[in-house]
């Protein structure tokens, strides 16, 4: 196909897009005019509504203008008109609208001049029909009733407040779903089905209806009351007005497709990890901290980072920094020991990775390399066997605190598994398919007591070659979703 | 002691089969909407629910005002006595005054809670002042329903539209998929020379523009990618589909592509997409003819690539335009334009193409499609 083919998955970014363009740039329209859901309604009486291939001009005008301007198209619209010639461009004229007092808009009707906009009568007459015949049914399947319904609540987003009739439907639906066959209809979801149709004629908006200025909202109990007014419009509470169009920290611009959004949906962007734990941590100047810092959201604790990007770009979930010497941490000393245990104890903390340290486990060193001209080369010094878990005593001494190192870090993983309450805690040990570790009694009784051992290689996952890893862990899905053996 | 029979829930449900049963027979004819719902008021208090219950109450008129229910609270808007609303009533239609008794029966109801129905006792009363107001305003809203031009199915239509026929979120009936003919694809599509004459990324923003002109980068990672590509096919013969390419081509709706070009996964099998038509009724010289649309299917390539944020971040909302406001004094007018050969409504396939902005050349690769018997011997080279 040379064309954006409809069914292509980004056809509706790309067409919108591009008619966006030809309105607001090429016809200069001003695009404060837009009608959006990013966007505030436009205080003007002149607005542009823009659905895929269609565009829209909606005036407001004085009743005896529009009578005298009645067929004459806008200036805005001339301007529409002539770029698309312009550009070769072909209009549907059967469908052209111009200074019309009645016309269809996102499955709606606008009545100008009476000043309703509902939904549209085609619509109307379908719906009460199709209750009607749902009503003399013996029986409803689920399609009938997911159908209806699905009907009525298009209708009624012309009228929000209609919404609250729906209930018993829903809870009908659910029972047909588990029946797996079509049921009798339940009292309730009769009545919903016949207020819904009786409703059909109120499913419209009242464009003269008067704002209150004032809304007042009270209660009263045996064990006292309350009432709340409120005089405008609030932004959700403790979030920010932010383009981002760059990072909120630092200012700095975006890598395209790498944004982080704050986690707890303060509404700000960032750049990378470390913006964004700047942000939740308060380390950034007062303005830039997150407004939402208090707010309580299962943490992601973990050593490499780009999990825990990944992590954090997936949003919803906070991630505690990475442990990594990379990051500054130093096991071996007591200041990161304290660290870590820090990150550990956190109470809010969902989810470890552990990926410890893997050189001197490796089951392959000591085995000759063969190298990409074909020479062949000693491997690295074997330092364990299987009768040798921990490492060979006749090992130089630098070895040897390598070892302990190794040892060390790989217990701490080991033990933080066996100690993790795991009705409460996802774990994970990351390590090669060929590690030592595995052969460890405490790897082993990992499995007895009910960890998972998930087998796959980098090459399933979209790397280079077959290099296989194996997890213990304690979560089911990525036990399914990486587990190839 | 124990239930009556007639009482039993097995008899209670009985009656509601009966009278859904009754209400089917009445159905068996096409009527207008006002008549359907007057009809259902007039039956509403023999249904054995809550609501017919309440219906049931309202029609004992010797009903004393419930003790309990004082207006502690001045004049409610809610419940609203339904002789009163008749008596306001004097100068409709009797179809019209009973659908919009049907309507505050409706709104009684949802006052209500739609619990409890059973021991409310309406007060006997004069409409108030606001009460009035209301009911003036739905008999509006009944009379303006009244005014379409068009009739509730009988039950075997309505039926067959409820259980058969799906539809899509406006409405529209999801037609079933047919073999492609050359013949009824051709004459739907635009002329030659008016398809495919803009490029799509002269009229993209930046960030969209370079993702589109980088295809690679609209990708997912390749562990997100199924393990084979999904299976769409072609659905036309092998003539008709060298026919329907050759006029796609003279209009620039396909371009040939290499087989070295084609998109291929991870095992190096090639992607290819599907294609098929919808009925579709069109005036062509006067004369209402069955075409078809073509449709392509591009659920195989789409499984490997990114939705990209661009322009549909940007759609309007419903929910926004019910908040425009109008004064006594003004009148809103409507100037609206729509592409030819353009999706026409949200969501539906209407066409292979846009048939207007045309992609970059590296995308076409992309979006080959799976044609019957031999593969990549592009019928016009």
């Amino acid at each position: 196909m040379a064309v954006v083919p409809m069914g292509w998955i980004n056809a509706v970014s790309v067409i919108q897009a591009v008619v966006r363009t030809l309105v607001f740039s090429e016809s200069e329209i001003p695009d404060e005019s837009e009608i959006s859901k990013l966007k505030r309604l436009p205080e003007t009486d002149d607005l542009s509504v823009i659905y895929l291939d269609s565009y829209d001009e909606l005036r407001r005008l004085d009743r005896q203008c529009a009578e005298v301007l009645q067929g004459v198209a806008s200036p805005r619209h001339k301007r529409f008109l002539k770029v698309c010639q312009e550009k070769g461009l072909p209009l549907n004229e059967g469908k052209r609208l111009v200074a019309a007092t009645k016309g269809t808009l996102q499955g709606g009707e606008l009545q100008g001049k009476e000043g309703w906009y509902k939904l549209a009568g085609d619509k109307q007459i379908n719906l009460v029909g199709l209750g009607s015949c749902l009503l003399g049914l013996p029986e409803w399947r689920e399609f009938d009733v997911r159908h209806f319904f699905g009907k009525a609540v298009f209708g009624m987003c012309f009228r929000r407040v209609l919404l609250s009739v729906l209930q018993d439907g829903f809870h009908f639906l659910g029972d047909v779903l588990q029946a797996k066959k079509a049921l009798c209809p339940t009292p309730g979801a009769m009545d919903e089905v016949i207020v819904t149709m009786a409703f059909t004629a109120l499913m419209g908006t009242s464009l003269k209806s008067e704002l209150e200025k004032f809304i007042y909202c009270s209660d009263a109990s045996p064990s006292g009351g309350g009432v709340a007014v409120s005089s405008q419009f609030m932004e959700e509470p403790w979030t920010e007005r932010h383009e981002g169009k760059e990072c909120w920290v630092c200012q700095g611009p975006f890598d395209p497709g790498f944004e982080f959004a704050c986690p707890a949906l303060c509404q700000v962007a960032l750049c990378s990890l470390q913006c964004l734990m700047d942000h939740r941590n308060g380390q950034c100047p007062p303005a830039k901290v997150c407004k939402r810092r208090h707010l309580e959201l299962p943490r992601f604790g973990e050593r490499l980072a780009r999990l825990t990007e990944a992590v954090a770009m997936a949003g919803t979930i906070d991630v505690q920094e990475p442990y990594d010497w990379h990051w500054g941490h130093d096991f071996f000393t007591q200041e990161g020991k304290d660290r870590l245990e820090e990150l550990m104890t956190d109470p809010l903390l969902a989810a470890e990775h552990w990926a410890p340290c893997c050189k001197l486990f490796s089951k392959a060193r000591g085995r000759p390399i063969r190298l990409e001209d074909g020479t062949v080369i000693p491997g690295p010094q074997p330092v364990r066997d299987h009768r040798h878990l921990m490492g060979f005593n006749n090992v130089p001494v630098g070895m040897k605190v390598r070892l302990r190192h190794s040892n060390q870090m790989a217990l701490k993983s080991l033990k933080a598994l066996e100690d993790a309450p795991r009705s409460t805690l996802y774990e994970s040990l990351e390590h090669p398919h060929g590690s030592w570790l595995w052969e460890s009694t405490l790897a082993k009784k990992l499995l007895e007591a009910g960890y998972l051992q998930s087998t796959g290689s980098h090459c399933c996952f979209g790397g280079p070659r077959e290099k296989w890893f194996e997890f213990r862990n304690n979560i089911p899905g990525v036990h399914r979703h990486i587990n190839r053996t | 002691m124990s239930a009556g029979p007639e009482n039993s829930e097995i008899d209670v449900e009985e009656a509601r089969r009966t009278w859904r049963g009754t209400w089917g027979k009445f159905m068996e004819k096409e009527r207008p909407a006002l008549e359907v719902l007057s009809v259902l008021f007039q039956r509403l208090h023999l249904l054995e629910s809550p609501l017919g219950k309440l219906a049931k109450a309202f029609k004992q008129k010797d009903m004393p005002p419930r003790a309990d229910c004082p207006k502690t609270r001045g004049d409610d808007l809610l419940p609203m006595d339904l002789t009163a609303v008749q008596e306001y009533l004097t100068d409709l239609l009797v179809e019209e005054v009973e659908a919009i008794m049907l309507v505050v029966l409706g709104l009684n109801y949802m006052w209500l809670g739609g619990r409890d129905s059973e021991r409310y006792r309406p007060e006997r009363d004069r409409l108030t002042k606001a009460q009035r107001q209301a009911v003036s305003h739905l008999a509006e809203r009944v009379r303006d329903l009244g005014s379409v031009d068009k009739r509730c199915p009988d039950m075997l239509t309505g039926r067959s539209q409820l259980v058969e026929a799906k539809f899509d979120y406006g409405g529209e009936p999801i037609m079933s998929l047919e073999e492609l003919k050359a013949e009824q694809v051709i004459p739907v599509w635009p002329a030659v020379g008016e398809a495919a004459v803009q490029h799509v990324t002269a009229y993209l923003p930046d960030d969209l523009r370079e993702r589109i002109e980088n295809p690679e980068s609209c990708l997912l990672p390749k562990e997100d990618w199924p393990h084979k590509p999904p299976k769409s096919p072609a659905r036309a013969t092998q003539d008709e589909w060298n026919v329907i390419v050759k006029a796609a081509a003279a209009r620039g709706l396909m371009v040939p592509v290499e087989e070295q070009d084609v998109f291929r996964d991870h095992n190096g099998t090639m992607v290819l997409n599907g294609a098929a038509g919808v009925k579709k009724l069109k005036k062509i010289g006067g004369e209402m003819r069955s075409m078809q649309r073509f449709i392509s299917n591009f659920i195989p390539i789409n499984s490997y690539q990114k939705h990209l944020e661009g322009g549909d971040k940007h759609l309007p909302y419903l929910g926004q335009l019910t908040l425009l406001n109008q004064d006594e004094d003004d009148v809103w007018v409507v100037d609206s334009e729509d592409f030819v050969s353009c999706f026409r409504t949200c969501g539906s396939c209407r066409r292979g193409g846009l048939g207007t902005p045309v992609l970059g050349r590296q995308w076409m690769p992309n979006f080959l499609a799976e044609y019957p018997a031999s593969r990549f011997t592009l019928p016009w080279q």
